[in-house]
């Protein structure tokens, strides 16, 4: 039966068509990025070429080259007057940049730029101390007592796993320069929130069609008043939850399958996720676990998946209760505002206030800092799957209470 | 007209109203709220705000040269008295600070680590934000809306892809010398509102409109009233309560908005013109409107959107079958319309940003599409297969 219901939604050809719109939409939000993509993609042959870490023999060989290039700088220019590459990239009038082909100077300089970066990588993670952020997020958020007790353990904690990251040498795997390129922010935070938006329209839409469909098609007499009758809204759910996870993977999939074709990771995949490079902010990205990109994205989509689900799961109940699809998708819409609207009204010194996080809307909200320490709010290691885990427990609980009472129900 | 009623009332369904607003309360919360509770937003914002009402009052909505003069004896006042509080100050005798001139170059020179520079940076922020002194951020308002007085019309304009527009903004500098006073961070906090009531109204519409036609097809009751004596008329009986309807959710809405509005107090600058010496020459307009014109225009611009919302919406809920495919179709258009909001026909309308044939197109664009739109189906509803 469930194939017969799912049936309903992959022979809808506007969905199919909405999956495509989005990924339009997204396709052209990569557009933006494109002029940088020559020198986004430069990072593969220097990975290629050096190895995967930024280590000291790296950058030993990284150096050497680069002198070279200071030579052959030099030799375009009256004097032998640089000191130094930087004073020649800085130079901004100087002469042998015309003379010279582009791409070979783009390459200098960020090769320059990664060699830098690299040898910074080692001081910055020994000064780096996140227990004194402590009292500036304290204050931000405007947190007393127990709550601004949490923030300081938590921050103890982050201090135990930053250290196991520098001494792991996670922080020296070679990725896009983040200052400069912004690769995390892109993809994560600008492609991933709406994509994540894109996916929850999907979802709501086709879930409550799905489960609606005998009372909107004016077939629910006939239907649940048969043997097998109530138990089909067990197999609508079934088949909501299953075609909300092939669209959510079917749309992720594509987007990340063009975004991906777009910029050369070929190199980088199994690069650690809490590298110094990528930093963009005066805090780097630090994941709880050793996590390379490549599982750090594999995470990411499953999680995406699993939040979709949830989405899917609200749905149906609102469906069982509301029987019209139009008033689930305007209620849906509401929970959504309710569940972004909660966690501001909870005081800055319970605890409560970080218990107001665990919930999949506010979650969807900060894909970029999901599996990090980065995001004050959230910096519980396990903060994704408690809620995923909590409001699924809770939602199955509440569904199969709603299958139980639906089988007794009147249905006229 | 009997008709005409019941369908109105069936447009103000109970439940759907309900959730219309919910949502709007929580839109208001999350993209409104902020511009009007946070509204002139910390200090010199403050005291600029204070200064440009006092310019008003003094020299009405244009300030000439010789009001210029005046203005800065007023800056000059102000920089004595902050020279008063210095004198009497323990910390600035100590660093032989007399007067704001000497304070302000002190603090901007110091070099970082001698102990000198850590003196005043103590001073700074006792000044500025332990004890908040007045004056001091008065002199900060001052000091920038004199700067950008002098340096109205001094644009640096290169790029030649724009050279009508840049054209114009000569042109305007010279026919009005830019005297108008109307603060940037009025026009911009203006322009977010009303962007984000733009964009409320035509969802709201979508969401409401979206149930005109469907519901009655769903129930089988199209076969009814299309053989009754009425028939296919009612077609436009429920296009007229859909039309009625949408002029009375805009109005409501806009009227709640500019109740909200009266509270950032700005009518002091209704009838200053849009060529004012503190926005950038992108921001000027191609029409020489005051900013109260200015409203009325995005006023305007906000029932034609409705209109054309609830007409895109309308003819959307009489040719599908189903809430999901109405809702499916509904998604794609509402972006739509709200990309064109907020990147032309409520953000800056009618100013330098893009040619002046950019907003005609697209505004006609929208009229002549939606009308073509509602025209086509009119007439294949004479024809139509009602089973």
């Amino acid at each position: 039966m469930i194939k017969y219901e799912m049936k309903k939604v992959f022979q809808s050809p506007l969905l199919l068509g909405l999956l495509l719109f989005f990924t339009s939409i997204n396709v052209l939000l990569m557009a933006d990025h494109i002029p940088s993509r020559g020198s986004v993609n430069v990072l593969s042959d220097i990975v290629g070429t050096y190895g995967e870490k930024a280590t000291e023999e790296t950058l030993h060989s990284m150096e050497s080259d680069l002198q070279e290039g200071l030579v052959w700088s030099n030799s375009h220019v009256e004097g032998e007057r640089y000191q130094s590459l930087n004073e020649a990239l800085n130079d901004s009038d100087a002469p042998w940049k015309e003379s010279i082909p582009q791409k070979r100077y783009e390459q200098l300089q960020i090769l320059h730029l990664y060699s830098q970066t690299g040898s910074q990588a080692d001081a910055f993670y020994r000064e780096l101390d996140f227990t004194t952020f402590s009292s500036s997020v304290i204050q931000q958020h405007g947190l007393s007592g127990g709550a601004a007790d949490t923030v300081r353990s938590q921050f103890k904690k982050i201090e135990g796993r930053k250290q196991e990251v520098a001494a792991n040498d996670e922080h020296l795997a070679f990725f896009f320069h983040g200052l400069t390129f912004k690769m995390h922010t892109f993809l994560f935070k600008e492609i991933g929130l709406i994509l994540l938006f894109e996916v929850m329209a999907l979802v709501v839409l086709l879930s409550a069609y799905v489960s609606t469909y005998e009372f909107e098609q004016r077939t629910d007499l006939v239907v649940f008043s048969t043997k097998r009758g109530r138990k089909l809204m067990r197999d609508k759910l079934a088949a909501s939850l299953c075609s909300a996870g092939i669209f959510a993977g079917g749309l992720t999939g594509l987007t990340l399958l063009v975004y991906f074709i777009l910029f050369d990771y070929s190199q980088l995949w199994h690069s650690s996720f809490s590298n110094y490079f990528m930093r963009e902010t005066p805090v780097p990205y630090i994941s709880w676990w050793n996590l390379s990109f490549i599982e750090y994205v594999g995470l990411f989509v499953a999680l995406v998946i699993a939040v979709q689900l949830i989405f899917s799961a609200i749905s149906w109940l609102l469906s069982i209760w509301l029987k019209n699809s139009y008033l689930v998708y305007l209620a849906f819409a509401v929970v959504l505002g309710l569940f972004l609207w909660i966690p501001g009204l909870v005081p800055g010194h319970s605890p409560l206030i970080f218990a107001a996080q665990f919930s999949p809307f506010i979650l969807m909200l900060n894909p970029h800092a999901w599996f990090t320490v980065n995001n004050p709010m959230t910096m519980f290691s396990y903060y994704e799957l408690m809620t995923i885990l909590s409001w699924g427990i809770g939602l199955g609980g509440l569904s199969l209470f709603r299958l139980h009472r639906f089988k007794y129900q009147a249905i006229s | 007209m009997s008709v005409f009623l019941h369908e109105f009332k069936k447009l103000w369904n109970p439940k759907v109203l309900l959730a219309v607003l919910l949502i709007s309360l929580f839109f208001y919360e999350f993209f409104l709220s902020f511009h009007i509770e946070y509204f002139p937003n910390g200090r010199p914002a403050l005291d600029m705000q204070q200064i440009y009402a006092e310019m008003i009052e003094d020299y009405g909505h244009e300030m000439d040269e010789t009001e210029f003069k005046d203005f800065q004896k007023k800056l000059e006042a102000a920089k004595e008295e902050a020279g008063v509080y210095l004198q009497n100050n323990d910390t600035a005798q100590e660093l032989g600070v007399t007067s704001y001139e000497e304070y302000r170059k002190l603090y901007n020179e110091a070099e970082n680590g001698i102990d000198v520079h850590e003196k005043i940076d103590k001073l700074h922020a006792e000044i500025m934000f332990d004890k908040d002194i007045d004056v001091f951020w008065e002199i900060q308002g001052f000091k920038t809306v004199q700067s950008h007085y002098n340096r109205r019309g001094q644009w640096n304009i290169k790029d030649t892809k724009y050279s009508s527009a840049q054209k114009k903004a000569e042109q305007i500098y010279k026919e009005t010398d830019l005297q108008s006073i109307l603060p940037f961070q009025i026009y911009e906090n203006y322009k977010n509102l009303i962007q984000y009531t733009g964009i409320l109204i035509v969802i709201v519409i979508f969401i409401v409109i979206g149930r005109l036609y469907l519901p009655d097809q769903k129930k089988g009751l199209l076969q009814l009233q299309y053989t009754s004596k009425m028939g296919r008329g009612l077609f436009w009986s429920k296009f007229s309560a859909g039309l009625m309807t949408t002029f009375l959710l805009t109005t409501m809405y806009l009227g709640v908005f500019f109740l909200l509005y009266s509270k950032n107090d700005t009518s002091m600058f209704w009838s200053s013109e849009l060529s004012s010496f503190s926005f950038g020459w992108p921001l000027l307009s191609w029409y020489d409107f005051t900013f109260l014109e200015y409203i009325g225009v995005t006023v305007a611009i906000i029932y034609t959107l409705a209109f054309c919302t609830a007409v895109i919406s309308a003819m959307i809920s009489r040719m599908v079958s189903s809430y999901m495919v109405l809702v499916g179709l509904q998604i794609p258009a509402a972006i739509l319309l709200i990309l064109l909001i907020s990147s032309f026909l409520l953000v800056y309308v009618f100013s330098l940003t893009n040619a002046l044939w950019v907003y005609w197109v697209i505004l006609v664009g929208l009229i002549a599409g939606s009308g073509g739109f509602l025209f086509f189906r009119s007439r294949r509803e004479q024809r139509v297969d009602i089973t």
